[in-house]
């Protein structure tokens, strides 16, 4: 089952007030047709009871703050505080919500569907979302942390990433709701923070999370976090290359390598971790595998001769449908001079096909 | 996969339900349509019983009001 499907079984049994392991049988289920089942199901259960949902938040107006807080707290409880939470008018539901204890909105966070309420959210006071943060991580509930951060105005966000480690932000942004809200979290964290986070990843074991965020931020941030990676000591990014060799990574380190500025891919072709014999084996299947060509390429002219060699003895049974393929790529991103060092390693025979490859498509 | 399993569930979501669910069995249809339902009772059974303990906690003042701003 992949991350996102496991993601939103989790937030779905949640919905209907079950372990994950009861709807086992969604895991073959494609990850969009369970977040659209989960929307489904808000609506569904939302609307057993709107009307009458709908006059608790009118009957919230007609009492004192103070009371509405108390009648949250000690009648509605957190998950139908949750519902009526998206009722009320902003400014009511944040006056009310700074009555009430940080464990009781962390409850209630965690019922809550923050895009039914997204305007409540964005207006609860910074210090008041890292308290809530705060708790939320003690609990380690990064998945409804997750949930939270494409709704969350800039300081409150950056209050919340103040409030949790490196550890509980990898994690979180490995489940956020909405992986294209990775890059605004990301411009969030100064240098050093993320230069700590790359090191969380290696000491914890998390290269397959932060490689996941890496997947899904810019091409401009995914270079910066590269160079920033490769700046590390070897021990970090041999973790890298290792966590990537034993869980498959290759598809997410590739891109990595290539947006990384010259001088950084130099240092990561160089550590000895990457030219061994496996691990360019698995670059090169990932490469064939994912048309991973430009990566492969880019790498290429860094690595020592050697290595070099093996790669292209690895490349030398390729059909000739993956020669035009890496002659298309070295066309099309300007890696010539890559695909000539490539070519200079392969047979006669071969490099006589690659060289009728390339003037076919040079000639177009 | 029965037109029962495949209606309990329509019925309980208000609509059709995503085409990936079709690989489902009947069994797994009917135990999330369940599930469902018992999700829509227990709140609408918790709904009651917060609202009685509601008008408990407001003070007798202003408990008409609230009243009738609950039940018209």
């Amino acid at each position: 089952m992949s991350t996102d499907g496991g993601v939103e079984i989790v937030k779905l049994a949640r919905l209907v007030s079950c372990e994950p392991e009861d709807l086992r049988y969604l895991q073959y289920v494609a990850p969009q047709d369970i977040r659209d089942l989960r929307e489904q199901v808000t609506v569904a259960v939302f609307d057993a009871d709107r009307q009458m949902l709908q006059r608790v938040a009118g009957a919230a107006k007609l009492i004192p703050t103070k009371l509405a807080a108390a009648v949250a707290q000690q009648a509605l409880g957190p998950l139908l505080s949750a519902r009526v939470t998206g009722l009320l008018e902003p400014p009511r539901a944040v006056d009310i919500a700074a009555r009430l204890p940080t464990e009781f909105l962390a409850d209630l966070a965690a019922e809550l569907d923050p895009r039914r309420a997204s305007r409540v959210v964005a207006e609860i006071p910074a210090e008041q979302i890292a308290q809530i943060t705060a708790e939320l991580a003690e609990r380690g509930e990064h998945i409804v942390m997750g949930g939270f951060v494409g709704h969350l105005p800039e300081a409150a966000l950056r209050a919340a990433v103040e409030t949790v480690d490196d550890e509980t932000l990898l994690l979180t942004a490995y489940v956020i709701d909405a992986k294209g809200n990775l890059g605004a979290l990301v411009k969030l964290l100064p240098e050093e923070r993320l230069e700590s986070i790359i090191r969380t990843a290696h000491e914890a074991d998390l290269w397959p999370e932060a490689l996941d965020v890496l997947g899904h931020v810019s091409e401009r941030q995914r270079g910066q976090l590269g160079d920033l990676a490769a700046a590390q000591d070897d021990e970090v990014l041999d973790g890298m290359v290792s966590a990537a060799q034993r869980d498959g990574l290759w598809a997410d380190v590739l891109p990595v390598t290539r947006a990384m500025n010259p001088d950084s891919r130099a240092r990561f072709a160089k550590l000895k971790s990457v030219q061994t014999r496996d691990v360019l084996s698995s670059i090169v299947g990932t490469a064939a595998e994912q048309g991973l060509w430009p990566e492969l390429l880019e790498l290429l002219p860094d690595l020592p001769e050697e290595a070099r060699r093996h790669v292209a003895a690895l490349g030398a049974d390729f059909d000739h449908s993956v020669f035009e393929q890496i002659v298309a790529a070295a066309q099309e991103y300007d890696l010539r001079e890559a695909l000539d060092l490539f070519t200079s390693e392969l047979e006669p025979s071969t490099q006589k096909q690659i060289a009728e490859l390339c003037e076919a498509v040079e000639g177009r | 996969m029965s037109s029962d399993a495949h209606s309990a569930l329509e019925r309980e979501l208000g609509e059709r339900y995503p085409d990936g669910l079709s690989t489902l069995t009947d069994e797994e249809l009917t135990d999330f349509a369940d599930r469902l339902r018992d999700t829509k009772q227990h709140q609408s059974q918790a709904l009651e019983g917060a609202i009685e303990k509601a008008l408990g906690i407001v003070p007798r003042i202003a408990r008409g009001t609230v009243r009738r701003a609950l039940f018209g």
